[in-house]
């Protein structure tokens, strides 16, 4: 945003319409700054201007020619039609070109429902067909690149988006121009897999039509079923801005979403296949006990009951009876509500986020593009909440002498990061009551006398801060699954048992009131976040710094 | 920056130079000078200045947005004004604009009113805002007696109140059932375990216990109350009609509709345009193709779309054969009902030869879903010319066998004879339509008074008796039969060539050939099952003459594949909100004579 | 104004009663008319039907109606006996004797075949897509032939939940799903009632039953069933 605000600003007419843009900016931009959207291929947002594909073509006036208005620098006063019948017919022209060697794959195409074939066919090209189904040329189809890729040579459109993402963005040269002529086509070098390249699934995000599809999409589900909800990725300290696209609370697919500030248009392939970990199998379906040594299904009743029991025994064993954990991996609501029920309810200060040290990698970069070290979402979050008033070593320490008696744990999966897992192990062993909050069934819960199944980021709203500081907020995608109920929830009601209150509500109800209460947050209203997050003032000058 | 930040959103929403696909929210709108040179307009602000806060005319529909206080005034002055005398309220239903995409910050809550001026031929629609927490407004039961049910199925599905009406119960859903299904915030799959039975009177037992009866001992006369239905040899359909009887005497009645209640309304919401002609098919499911035809004429208006002549040939000659079926079938069970059976099969089976040849035409016999936007689904086979004759040439002998056991016949006479009397200015009040109103002497047939697909040149007579009784309406219907078929004729001899459905992908579906063959056309294809017809913005009411009386359907489109509302103003609602009036006093034998007459259909009651 | 009004029952009675009155119907200008003479107000008290006075006493004893509805009914016997064409027999001994019905006939799907013998259907859901029912459940997969790339593991009508609309046929791009003049899927438990594959595809009952609703247009060699 200061890069853009920085340069002088253009006036000029689209269709009618005032644009005023910054001085660099297309034609193809400034229209749709003021809602006209110019049908393209080749242009991306992100990636360097190409003008192969010929159908942004619009009319400049005092020009004799059709300019492609994505190679077009705006100019001061300049009077541009996109709905001018030469620009419509040169479309349609265009349109008709690049359909003639097109096969009719649309039913077996994924990219059916979203591609800009058949969108812009419908809107802008509406002509008769003239191309004898014989006569078209045709390509090698189902080219195995490599184990997330495949691709179609007969469907692209030469668009070159992918070959100038391998070479500007991932810097892995993997996908080429090969021949000529009507023979044209891109791929690899002798159709080879596509090797170490960690962000080549994002060619199949930019490929406007089906040429290259996803491997681990491929086949599995149509899009339009496919319901998005806007959220962030959890999988490292980025935030990477992604849509999830679910049906029926099974989760198809993570896709990119743009947010220049962040992540621009792309996603890592790590980020991008997380969704698998986030459910079944292994996804915990309801609340357990442990009963002789044994876990057993309980229900919410008995399993909050347990761990009412639990944390008032472990209050009467004095100041360290009870010590809490919490992980980055849970919303920023959760862990402003954790704060005020270790405070408040639990009456410990034995409290801590820190377990792996991942807290200290958090902006130290693991590839050159996108990822961090820190595999956590929210450790910066932790941090401006002050969750760390204790160290872990301490709790652990204090655990394995047994001044713990009752050890409350939000988010269970997080204690395997700690880089001595045996003594984690024994540690918890000689407390009495563990109580766990839990999206899997892992091996240390056997370890836990009351496990209760918690929500993923994807089955509920609320914020994660990134690295920069930046606030992000994340939509639910569709509802918890079997019995599991978010942390917030759960502690409120623990709360109203033993006597206590702390914050509950809505995510937008308890970011307000926290971000009213804490000077970190700036603060921020949840409304101010928007699709694309929001920086806290304070914030602002370590964000720019690590850029 | 764009508030959808990613490049790749599905659908990207280009502006197209051609002005028929441009997005309009209302429809077309006319100039304001127009609009206020319309009489309507002129004495309106007249009598009840500053009511009226906006007129639009919305696809050629006037649309006037009343202040909620100002209604009964302005709905008084509407009807009894002497330029203006909008005699009929045709329709109420409501409007939930909370999902809309304008966002334009008025009211949540619309009510609609449709009202309709016999003598001036006009039709106004008033949409009155109500506010959000409390949607209230007044009754207009005081004006028309067809606001009574109306005015409780606004309430069952969007609880709105309304002021002063006396009776303002659930009508469709159940005592039981929680929240109100129309508003946007009511999800489609949510369940309620409905278990108790209600008493339509209030303070009596709903059953009795068995072998005993219900009754209340008033001196020494004991009035028995019982149930006609839910489930009852003479009730078509299910419904519940409680009465208490004074020996044979019906003293007061109390009706009970909704037993067949599928959600259609909330269903057409969930659907795209071209899945919702199978819905229609279930309405009226005696003359299922006209309420395909009332359902594409809605979506064509809107469109503003043009049908290749052939299309309308074959929806004319096709309606018109609904239309024999469902007065035969109305007719047939009408004297079940009072104990004559045979002529039944001679309504039966000329029926049968009808759907023989809908069967030809489209593949079934009940629920045809042959309609589509802009024709029909697909052409008509070779011999159906053939075909149609051939049904025509037997029809009349059917007929005159039922008018010779029938029409004449002393005893049907006597049952039928000023039985179930319903006078014309009660009958307009109900918001009576069809062969029913016909049959207290006004003559009016919507195929004349505003014709379509070429009524008006086809010669054919509206007939019409005085007396309102089950007679005249048994009469009505045979008439009809006969000028159904003189219309069918004319129809078939001009039958023309051409296509069976408009050639524009984007409301029809392209042809299979080219979709096997040509990329270009299996795109235009893929679009149209995935993202629906393209269908602009807008709001429009549309009515046909459907057997039964004006089948209207109210639409309103926020331009995505969906209906955004679809109201379905069906003629057997309002014509049967009218029993309980027109069963006092009678004998309960007369009952089952008058409930056959008014050619109910549970699945258009209901909805 | 119409005659109707003012004409007696006798007069009505020298025409045929349910024939509506030529020329008497309101123009289009007009659009409707009323016709005075009907009763002013609704009955009060008890009330039932009566005949009008103005029918003649010789009239009024049911035995003629009776004695000419015997007539019919009796001519109609004697058709319905001997009969000479459908209309004078309607019904069939059923299921030994079988309606022929249309060509169009939409009646339990079929997924078609290629010459080869595997199925047409490339799992493009479209009828999935367009079925106003949502009786239809696909599982797709990648095809080991790639010409062909994508087929159906899994491909379920619920026939319970069909409505025999045909959309399905409509929105199939590929002639792989069409409807025949099979109409009998009476079944004894709720699971058969769920056709897959093998039934759709192969059931028995296709040898012996036309084709019914299917697109019109096959283009090459004639529909392999």
């Amino acid at each position: 945003m200061s890069e853009a605000t920085a340069k002088p600003m253009v006036e000029l007419t689209i269709d009618g319409k005032k644009a005023t843009v910054p001085d660099g900016t297309n034609v193809l931009e400034a229209a749709k700054s003021v809602g006209i959207r110019v049908p393209n291929f080749c242009y991306h947002a992100d990636l360097t201007w190409e003008g192969s594909c010929r159908m942004c073509l619009v009319s400049i006036e005092g020009r004799p020619k059709l300019a492609p208005s994505c190679c077009e620098p705006v100019k001061a006063g300049m009077v541009v039609h996109v709905g001018s019948p030469e620009a419509e017919t040169a479309r349609r022209a265009q349109l008709e070109f690049i359909l003639l060697n097109h096969p009719l794959d649309c039913p077996i195409c994924d990219q059916a429902g979203e591609c800009k074939l058949q969108d812009y066919y419908v809107e802008h090209g509406r002509y008769e067909s003239r191309m004898p189904r014989g006569l078209k040329v045709h390509k090698k189809k189902v080219v195995d690149l490599g184990e997330r890729i495949v691709l179609d040579k007969e469907r692209c459109v030469l668009c070159s988006r992918c070959v100038r993402f391998c070479r500007e963005v991932s810097g892995s040269h993997a996908l080429q121009f090969f021949t000529r002529g009507v023979t044209t086509e891109i791929g690899t070098e002798n159709d080879g897999p596509i090797t170490g390249d960690d962000y080549i699934g994002n060619v199949v995000d930019i490929c406007p039509v089906g040429a290259l599809t996803a491997k681990d999409f491929r086949f599995r589900q149509r899009v339009w079923f496919l319901k998005s909800a806007e959220s962030v990725c959890g999988h490292c300290s980025t935030g990477c801005n992604i849509r999830v696209d679910s049906k029926d609370g099974t989760v198809y697919r993570f896709v990119p979403r743009r947010n220049p500030e962040v992540n621009k248009s792309w996603i890592c392939d790590a980020g991008r296949d997380s969704y698998k970990l986030l459910q079944g199998p292994g996804r915990l379906a309801g609340p357990r006990l442990r009963r002789a040594g044994t876990h057993v299904p309980a229900s919410w009743e008995e399993a909050l009951d347990a761990a009412q029991a639990a944390i008032a025994h472990g209050k009467k064993a004095g100041a360290n009876g009870i010590a809490a954990i919490a992980s980055p991996d849970v919303s920023t609501e959760a862990l402003y509500v954790f704060r005020a029920f270790a405070r408040d309810v639990l009456g410990t200060s034995l409290v801590d986020y820190r377990v792996d040290g991942s807290h200290e990698k958090t902006t130290v970069m693991a590839d050159k593009i996108l990822r961090h070290a820190d595999p956590h979402a929210n450790n910066t979050a932790c941090a401006w909440l002050g969750l760390g008033q204790a160290s872990v070593n301490d709790i652990l320490d204090a655990c394995e002498k047994e001044q713990v008696k009752t050890l409350y744990v939000l988010r269970a999966e997080f204690l395997r990061g700690h880089p001595e897992p045996e003594r984690v192990r024994r540690a918890l062993s000689r407390v009495e009551h563990v109580i766990a909050h839990a999206t899997h069934d892992i091996p240390e819960l056997t370890l836990a006398s009351v496990v209760f199944p918690d929500a993923t980021y994807l089955e509920m709203d609320g914020t994660f801060v990134n690295y920069q500081g930046r606030v992000q907020r994340f939509a639910r995608a569709y509802p918890p699954v079997a019995e599991a109920w978010p942390a917030t929830g759960v502690m409120a009601q623990l709360a109203k048992r033993l006597g206590g209150a702390v914050p509950a509500g809505t995510a937008d109800k308890l970011f307000d009131e926290m971000s009213a209460a804490e000077p970190a947050f700036g603060g921020l209203r949840w409304k101010d976040l928007g699709l694309l997050g929001a920086q806290p003032k304070s914030a602002q000058t370590v964000g720019a710094e690590e850029r | 920056m764009t508030p959808r930040p990613s490049p790749e959103a599905p659908m990207a929403s280009v502006e197209s130079p051609d002005p028929r696909w441009k997005s309009r929210f209302w429809g077309h709108t006319q100039g304001a000078e127009a609009l206020r040179e319309k009489p309507t307009f002129r004495v309106l602000e007249q009598a009840c200045p500053g009511a009226v806060t906006a007129a639009e005319d919305r696809s050629g529909d006037l649309s006037l947005t009343v202040r909620a206080a100002d209604l009964l005034k302005v709905a008084r002055t509407l009807r009894d004004h002497p330029d203006l005398r909008y005699d009929m309220l045709l329709d109420v239903c409501g409007l939930d604009r909370s999902a809309l995409p304008e966002g334009d910050g008025g009211e949540r809550f619309h009510a609609v009113y449709h009202l309709y001026s016999m003598p001036r031929g006009k039709r106004v629609r008033l949409h009155v805002p109500l506010a959000t927490e409390h949607p209230e407004v007044d009754s207009l039961t005081s004006l028309w007696a067809s606001a009574n049910w109306a005015e409780r199925e606004a309430f069952d599905m969007y609880g709105f109140r309304f002021r002063g009406h006396p009776d303002l119960r659930r009508i469709l859903c159940h005592e039981e059932f929680v929240g109100h299904p129309l508003r946007k915030d009511y999800p489609p799959d949510r369940r309620h375990m409905l278990s108790r039975t209600y008493s339509s009177f209030p303070g009596l037992p709903a059953d009795s216990p068995e072998g005993q009866r219900i009754s209340v001992v008033e001196g020494d006369v004991e009035k028995v109350y019982i149930n006609l239905g839910p489930s009852h040899p003479a009730t078509h359909g299910t419904f519940r009609i409680q009465a208490r009887l004074d020996g044979e005497v019906i003293e007061e009645s109390r009706t009970e509709v909704g037993y067949l209640h599928r959600c259609f309304e909330k269903m057409c919401e969930a659907h795209q345009f071209t899945q919702i002609f199978p819905f229609t098919d279930r309405l009226n499911y005696l003359s299922a193709f006209n309420n395909n035809v009332g359902y594409a004429m809605t979506v064509e208006k809107l469109l503003g779309l043009e049908l290749p002549e052939r299309a309308i040939a074959i929806r004319v000659i096709l309606m018109e054969f609904s239309r024999i079926m469902d007065h035969m079938v109305t007719i047939g069970t009408n004297l079940v009902d009072m104990g004559a059976l045979t002529n039944f099969w001679y309504a039966y089976l000329p029926r049968e030869e009808i759907y023989t040849l809908i069967e030809a035409c489209c593949g079934a016999r009940l629920t045809v879903s042959y309609g589509r936007i802009g024709g029909v689904s697909q052409d008509v086979p070779e011999n159906f010319i053939a075909l149609a004759n051939g049904v025509l040439e037997r029809l009349p002998e059917f007929v005159d066998y039922i008018d010779a056991l029938i029409t004449k016949n002393m005893i049907f006479q006597k049952r039928t004879r000023d039985v179930g009397v319903l006078p014309r200015d009660r009958a307009l009040s109900y918001a009576w339509t069809g062969p029913v109103l016909r049959a207290t002497g006004v003559q009016f047939d919507l195929r004349r008074a505003h014709p379509y697909y070429g009524y008006e040149t086809y010669d054919f007579e509206i007939p019409v008796r005085t007396n309102g009784d089950v007679y005249d309406r048994y009469v009505i219907r045979m008439q009809e039969i006969r000028e159904s078929m003189k219309i069918i004729r004319q129809a078939i001899e001009r039958f023309p060539g051409g296509a069976h459905i408009v050639d524009d992908w984007t409301v029809a579906l392209p042809p299979k050939n080219e979709v096997y063959t040509n990329i270009e056309a299996l795109m235009a294809h893929f679009k149209f099952v995935m993202h629906g017809p393209k269908v602009p913005a807008g709001e429009v009411y549309s009515y046909t003459e459907s057997p039964v009386g004006e089948l209207g359907f109210y639409l309103v489109a926020d331009g995505g594949p969906k209906p955004y509302r679809l109201h379905c103003r069906a003629p057997g609602f309002y014509i049967f909100s009218a029993i309980d009036e027109n069963l006092k006093g009678a004998m309960i034998s007369d009952f089952a004579a008058n409930l056959g007459s008014l050619a109910i259909v549970a699945g258009e009651l209901d909805r | 104004m119409s005659s109707q009004a003012t004409e007696t029952h006798r007069e009505t009675e020298a025409r045929r009663q349910t024939e509506a009155p030529q020329g008497s119907s309101p123009t289009v200008q007009e659009r409707y008319r009323i016709v005075e003479g009907g009763p002013a107000a609704a009955p009060t008290g008890t009330h039932t039907g009566h005949l009008p006075n103005d029918i003649p006493d010789w009239e009024r004893p049911s035995v003629w109606a009776t004695m000419k509805g015997l007539v019919v009914t009796t001519t109609n016997f004697m058709k319905n006996l001997f009969p000479q064409n459908r209309w004078q027999k309607p019904t069939i001994n059923y299921p030994e004797e079988r309606r022929a019905y249309s060509p169009r006939f939409r009646g339990i799907h079929q997924l078609t075949k290629r010459p080869d013998g595997s199925l047409k259907c490339v799992a493009c859901f479209m009828c999935a897509t367009i079925c106003p029912a949502e009786c239809i459940v696909i599982e797709a997969a990648e095809f080991p032939d790639k010409r062909v790339e994508k087929y159906p593991v899994r491909f379920d009508i619920d026939m319970l939940r069909c409505v025999m609309c045909g959309l399905c046929v409509d929105a199939c791009p590929e002639e792989a799903i069409i409807m025949t003049g099979d109409y009998e899927m009476a079944a004894f438990s709720r699971a058969e009632t769920v056709y897959p594959i093998s039934l759709l595809a192969d059931r028995p009952q296709l040898a012996s039953t036309p084709p019914g609703y299917r697109p019109r247009y096959t283009p090459g060699p004639d529909l392999v069933r």
